[in-house]
């Protein structure tokens, strides 16, 4: 087909539209894909025309080259990956044979394979990340190979590069109102139909359900959102801002883990009182089975569940946004009966932290009640200056004897650990919290967010009467951290601030403004564009009044809407005829609609010399007007008299016709 | 012009500034359907929303619909580059045997918007689906808001006759080569296909005049016997200007007698060739190099005779019933 030979042209769109989506991965991809990809690319826009005889004469020695080539790097791809499977094996994998199969392409249909395959690329970037920046390139990128299907199919270069590109955009702009029905009430369902990667996830920081020294710090250098709370009401005070994750029970001196669930036989009970406070939760995906709830939570939403003690649990792993609906009170008391359980919250590995076990012997003979020792620890703690820092020296032997006798610098893994090996020698059952202390307040939205470095590490004490207590050791020793939030326990440290703004209070707060403002965007982009799932959906509806929803009358609604927007592009397209392009003939028109008006319509077959004769014998009032009028239009349009122009409009506009006098 | 067909609809408007309450439009429909390419579309598309849900991607899905009311939009472009065009047709010029008859096809987009990369392609005969398609002349055009293009559609003649050019199917698939859209149009004209000019380069000696022998010598346009109107096709040189000047119409100087050159074609003057159409070759060759020559003849095959004469429609006569001859 000599019509869909594809010229340099085509080629040339079709390359810079597959590059423009491959170029976010290059980064993601050894070094030697995206430089293959491009050369790929670029041979195909050279060889063929530089060398055409050949291109044409040696495509068999050529295709076998190519072959070898793929087929090479088919299992470079699985050397340096070590599978075939996966999401990031299938990108490199759909980076290099777009490469392949826009080199190949000669025909209509590799041009239109390799298109699909362009479109594959831009779908591959959403599961690394589905930003607002990202979604407005890939966005700019379906324009780009849109304009490249209209290039190919523009076989009488009918149009020029920017109305090939104009017509692109055109196009989409008409597809999104269609876009936003489908998204809107296409029926979702939960995924996975099929198993995901296990590398889907790879590269999301957030807490994990165990800690040494350091791991916590290593978090704090992220300010990436772990998840977003909305009030209901106002928002508590920062230092009442406990968002409970995963309880660890069992150390091995270093390490401290949750231990297995089964050797825990806790009865669960817990009283409230004072007031409840309520909001919703939009944790980001963490690819754990774990929510984060304020202390204490009082009621489960949907599809969680409580561990024995006091966890809040999902079924399934977190992997894509998703908001819960909490009810938390702030005063309670849990647990205060004895329990098998609490044997464990003593139990230490031996023959480790002699000085610590010293000091909590101490404070055992010298203060005999748990309560008191508790304080008294927390007392030595404040007494004994201990400094607050993301970057302790590394301990060489043992951890907690060195941070509490030598160093007394930590993070807050530090002292939770420290305190709770202490509670623990000295007999008094201790358990470690580990989550997000505080948060930061987007006055914006007016709504919480708690960021990666608000990751905190917290104990509780078992006291008789009263159950399970919180006690935080880094309260204690930097009380600021608790009370003002991480930045200002450690400004200089966390938060990457741009370098001299912290010293200008009004830049210093317009960039905060700024920053506030973007998380505001990303916030409501997340919770209802990305966070857009089946709940939802079923919650969307029924704010516009369509309670319990079922899937057939999504479908039922989906089609009617799209029916009806279908129907008005249609109108909107068909809507418009040609305009005339000569002027006079414009203005003529609008002297034959005024004549009608007056009531001698033109008739079809009339030429304007024989109307103006019926108007001047049937109208004899207009006689003249008609006559001047006539013949300026008549030396314009056919004697080209194109400086009476603006005498034809000046006439036409002020010609204004009575209507027939009825005799 | 015979055959008007409109694609889709006419103006509403009665009094719309152009009037086509003519009886020769006929509207004609408009079909669409998906495209290879564009079933390859709805594949890639399936496989996007699989991803989609599975991953539980909202960007993913967000550019499955996308990509979904995208193809959507183009087919209603699709079905609008082809709406509003007036089809017809006028008649063919005569060609020869083995020549290429070029059917005029007036397409004409006063109605409508620009119209881009329209193709116009002989209608598959073949009924079997899976024979590799035939050949097929294709004709690509594209017409700007209020133009009337003509395009000629050619079409291979393979014997003497009558040619017809079958049904046309008029379809595009722009913008996105996902639809395609098309109609039929028939051209009523038929194009007249004379024989190929074959045979014998020499002219046939003269029958009519049979006792006048020394024909060499004689320049029969010298003989001057009077006027007659002018026909078309008459030659140029022989019209009386004197006469036109003294304004008594376009006459032609006829010269008769002895002199004038005549020659009758007739079958006779072929019986030595076995084969009708070669025959017909001849006579058709013959007839050619007579009009170059300006020489009067007429022709004399079974069932026709045409007195002797000359010039432009002289020819054609004769020529068209020799391509009519026997059927």
């Amino acid at each position: 087909m000599s019509k869909h030979k594809l010229n340099i042209n085509k080629i040339m769109w079709l390359a810079i539209g597959v590059a423009l989506a491959s170029f976010p991965h290059w980064q993601r991809l050894p070094l030697w894909i995206p430089i293959s990809h491009i050369s790929l690319l670029a041979a195909r826009l050279y060889i063929p025309y530089q060398f055409p005889t050949l291109w044409s004469q040696r495509k068999g020695t050529i295709n076998i080259i190519r072959l070898i080539l793929m087929f090479s790097g088919v299992v470079a791809v699985y050397s340096s990956y070590g599978s075939l499977a996966g999401r990031d094996v299938g990108v490199a994998l759909l980076v290099l044979l777009a490469g392949f199969k826009i080199f190949e392409s000669d025909s209509k249909r590799d041009f239109y394979i390799s298109s699909y395959l362009g479109y594959f690329l831009v779908i591959t970037n959403f599961f690394y990340t589905q930003t607002i920046p990202t979604a407005s390139y890939m966005m700019f990128i379906i324009i780009i190979m849109t304009t490249g299907l209209i290039v190919f199919n523009d076989t009488e270069r009918q149009l020029t590069t920017f109305k090939r590109f104009k017509l692109s955009t055109t196009l989409i702009i008409q597809a999104i109102p269609l876009l936003l029905v489908l998204f809107i009430l296409f029926p979702r369902i939960n995924g996975p139909l099929w198993g995901i990667p296990k590398d889907a996830f790879t590269g999301i920081t957030g807490i994990d359900d165990e800690i040494s020294p350091g791991s916590i710090s290593n978090l704090a250098q992220s300010n990436s959102v772990a998840f977003r709370v909305t009030f209901e009401d106002e928002i508590p005070k920062k230092s009442k801002l406990y968002w409970r994750g995963p309880i660890l029970w069992q150390t091995d001196g270093l390490v401290w883990t949750t231990g297995e669930d089964k050797t825990l036989q806790e009865v669960s009970k817990i009283e409230f009182s004072g007031k409840p406070i309520r909001y919703d939760v939009t944790i980001e995906p963490s690819n754990k089975k774990w929510l984060f709830g304020l202390e204490m939570v009082s009621k489960l939403p949907d599809k969680t569940y409580f561990t024995p003690d006091f966890q809040l649990k999902t079924h399934k792993p977190i992997l894509n946004r998703q908001a819960f609906s909490l009810t938390s009170y702030s005063n309670y008391r849990l647990n205060n009966e004895k329990s098998p359980d609490l044997e464990r919250a003593l139990v230490l590995p031996e023959s480790y932290h002699p000085k610590t076990r010293e000091l909590a012997s101490k404070l055992r003979d010298e203060y005999k009640e748990p309560a008191l020792i508790v304080k008294a620890a927390l007392n030595w703690l404040k007494r004994e200056n201990f400094i607050y820092t993301l970057t302790p020296p590394t301990p060489t032997q043992d951890a907690i004897d060195e941070f509490l006798f030598d160093s007394k610098q930590g993070f807050c893994e530090h002292f939770a650990t420290a305190f709770a090996v202490l509670m623990r020698a000295a007999g008094i059952p201790t358990r470690i919290v580990i989550g997000y202390q505080g948060g930061e307040i987007n006055p914006l939205g007016n709504y919480l967010i708690v960021r990666q470095y608000d990751a905190h590490a917290w104990t509780e004490v078992w006291l008789e009467n009263r159950g399970w207590v919180r006690t935080d050791p880094t309260s204690i020793a930097s009380p600021i951290r608790v009370n003002e939030g991480i930045n200002n326990a450690m400004p200089d440290a966390l938060i990457n601030i741009p370098l001299g703004l912290d010293k200008n209070e009004t830049a210093y707060r317009l960039w905060k403004r700024m920053r506030n403002t973007v998380d505001m965007v990303n916030y409501q982009w997340s919770q209802w564009v990305l966070g857009y799932g089946p709940e939802r959906q079923k919650l969307f509806m029924k704010n516009i009044g369509f309670d319990s929803i079922n899937w057939k009358e999504l479908t039922l609604y989906l089609f009617i809407c799209l029916g009806i927007i279908v129907a008005a592009i249609t109108i909107y397209i068909f809507r418009k005829t040609p305009k005339t392009t000569e002027p006079a003939k414009k203005y003529y028109d609008i002297f034959c609609k005024k004549m009608a008006k007056a009531g001698v319509p033109r008739k079809s077959y009339e030429g304007p010399v024989d109307y103006a004769q019926r108007i001047s014998s049937t109208r004899q009032d207009l006689k003249d007007e008609a006559q001047y009028i006539t013949n300026l239009y008549i030396l314009i349009r056919y004697c080209s008299n194109n400086n009476k122009l603006l005498k034809l409009k000046a006439a036409i506009k002020s010609f204004t016709p009575p209507k027939i006098i009825s005799n | 012009m015979s055959t008007r067909i409109v694609l889709e609809k006419l103006p509403a408007d009665p009094a719309s500034k152009f009037s086509y309450q003519s009886e020769q439009i006929k509207r004609h429909r408009v079909y669409i359907f998906p495209t290879t390419q564009g079933w390859l579309y709805a594949m890639m598309l399936v496989v996007m929303l699989l991803g989609a849900i599975n991953y539980n991607n909202s960007m993913a899905y967000m550019l499955c619909f996308l990509l979904t009311s995208l193809a959507l939009v183009c087919m209603l472009h699709t079905y609008r580059n082809l709406c509003g065009l007036i089809i017809s047709s006028t008649k063919p010029k005569a060609i020869y045997v083995g020549q290429q008859a070029l059917f005029p096809i007036q397409l004409d987009n006063r109605l409508g918007l620009e119209k881009f990369s329209i193709l116009l392609e002989q209608r598959k005969t073949s009924k079997k689906l899976f024979r590799k398609r035939k050949e097929v002349e294709r004709v690509s055009i594209g017409i700007e808001s209020g133009q009337q293009p003509t395009c000629h559609y050619p079409v291979q003649s393979q014997k003497r006759g009558l040619l017809n050019c079958g049904r046309l199917k008029i379809s595009t698939d722009f913008p996105l080569g996902l639809f395609i859209s098309w109609s039929y149009f028939e051209p009523e004209q038929t194009c007249i296909v004379y024989p190929a000019p074959k045979g014998q380069k020499q002219l046939p000696l003269y029958t009519l005049n049979e006792d006048d022998a020394d024909y060499g010598t004689q320049s029969g346009t010298d003989d001057f016997s009077g006027f007659r109107k002018y026909k078309p096709g008459d030659p140029i040189h022989s019209i009386a200007w004197k006469a036109f000047a003294r304004e008594q119409g376009l006459l032609v100087k006829q010269f008769s007698g002895k002199g004038s050159r005549t020659l009758i074609l007739s079958w006779e003057s072929v019986s030595h060739i076995n084969d009708i159409e070669s025959r017909l070759s001849q006579l058709c060759y013959w007839i050619l190099l007579a009009e170059q020559t300006s020489i009067h003849y007429g022709l004399e095959i079974p069932n026709i005779s045409i007195e002797p004469g000359h010039g432009l429609l002289h020819k054609e006569q004769c020529l068209k019933e020799l391509a009519r001859y026997g059927i």
